[in-house]
């Protein structure tokens, strides 16, 4: 018994270099993937918190047609590329009135009151370059009556 | 089971080379934990500090947007004594009171409790007129959310419905 045991220390077959390196591998692989978490976590994080921004920028926008009256508001909303102000980052945002024929009371020459201009939708896209292009998009539709 | 008994025990050099190892592999793991559990507490402090900003910015708009033109005061504090523009206080109509008090954000209605409903983390909280022809129609304000190395801010112009 005594004899096998010391035999057994005094074996010296050890890892092969093969078993070494496949468990090197396999090993910084594995946190490798650990540490994926932690930087995908971390620019997810910072990724959602440029989009609130980017909401609350573009909520601004729409909330600023309440001041124009209809007949302006293509003029005076109608922008490209602004730059605003997302904390750490600058956003561009696109605003786009558009005059929507509602089929409702007929298209066109048809329309009930003749005019074909029956409400404006106001879209407004801010993008900010930040591992490829985001963006986010708010669109809103008023009648001529909206301020009433 | 002889050997258990036999009197060989480990060399110094054995046992300083595995405490040696030892230690390192502890220490590198130590430093691995603390810096995952520091980059988790970041995380969920960015995460609440952009709720936090989130939620301040649709309470104050959605207060200030019922207002009326007129009936909006901006003080300089919550004792609503001296009336400025930027000011910390902004006061709608006859009772609601929104005041930064330290580093928290307050409500207060009428004669009610002051209710603290962002706490420890306002840096910055700033009403302001964005321009003077337009203060019967149009109030701004800055929220500024920091807390141990982590901010968020924001600013928004809001125009009376009423």
């Amino acid at each position: 018994m005594i004899q096998s045991f010391s035999n057994k220390i005094s074996a010296e077959t050890g890892t092969t270099l093969v078993e070494s390196i496949v468990a090197i591998t396999l090993i910084s692989v594995i946190m490798l993937g650990g540490f994926q978490f932690f930087v995908g976590g971390k620019s997810s994080i910072n990724d959602s918190g440029f989009r609130r921004l980017a909401i609350i920028r573009a909520e601004e926008r729409l909330e600023a047609a309440n001041r124009f009256e209809y007949a302006v508001l293509a003029d005076s909303l109608d922008e490209t590329q602004t730059v605003v102000n997302l904390g750490d980052l600058t956003g561009l945002r696109t605003t786009v009135v558009t005059a929507t024929d509602d089929p409702i009371d007929g298209l066109a020459g048809a329309d009930l009151d003749g005019d074909p201009d029956d409400y404006k939708q106001i879209t407004t896209t801010i993008s900010w370059p930040l591992g490829g292009q985001n963006q986010v998009s708010l669109s809103t539709s008023v009648s001529a009556d909206y301020r009433q | 089971m002889n050997f258990l008994k036999s009197n060989r025990g480990f060399t110094l050099t054995e046992l300083s080379i595995a405490l040696v190892i030892s230690s390192i592999i502890a220490l590198t793991a130590s430093v691995i934990v603390v810096s995952a559990s520091n980059n988790f507490n970041r995380g969920s402090r960015q995460i609440r500090l952009q709720r936090d900003v989130s939620f301040a910015n649709d309470l104050l708009t959605n207060s200030i947007r019922e207002a009326s033109g007129g009936t909006v005061v901006i003080y300089s504090d919550s004792s609503e004594t001296q009336i400025v523009n930027p000011g910390e206080c902004l006061k709608i109509g006859t009772s609601a009171l929104y005041y930064k008090s330290s580093r928290d954000l307050v409500y207060k209605s009428g004669g009610g409790q002051p209710q603290h409903l962002i706490r420890n983390s306002i840096d910055t909280l700033c009403f302001f007129y964005p321009t003077a022809a337009d203060s019967q129609n149009c109030l701004g304000f800055r929220i500024a959310l920091q807390e141990d190395g982590c901010s968020v801010a924001t600013t928004g112009n809001v125009y009376f419905r009423n």
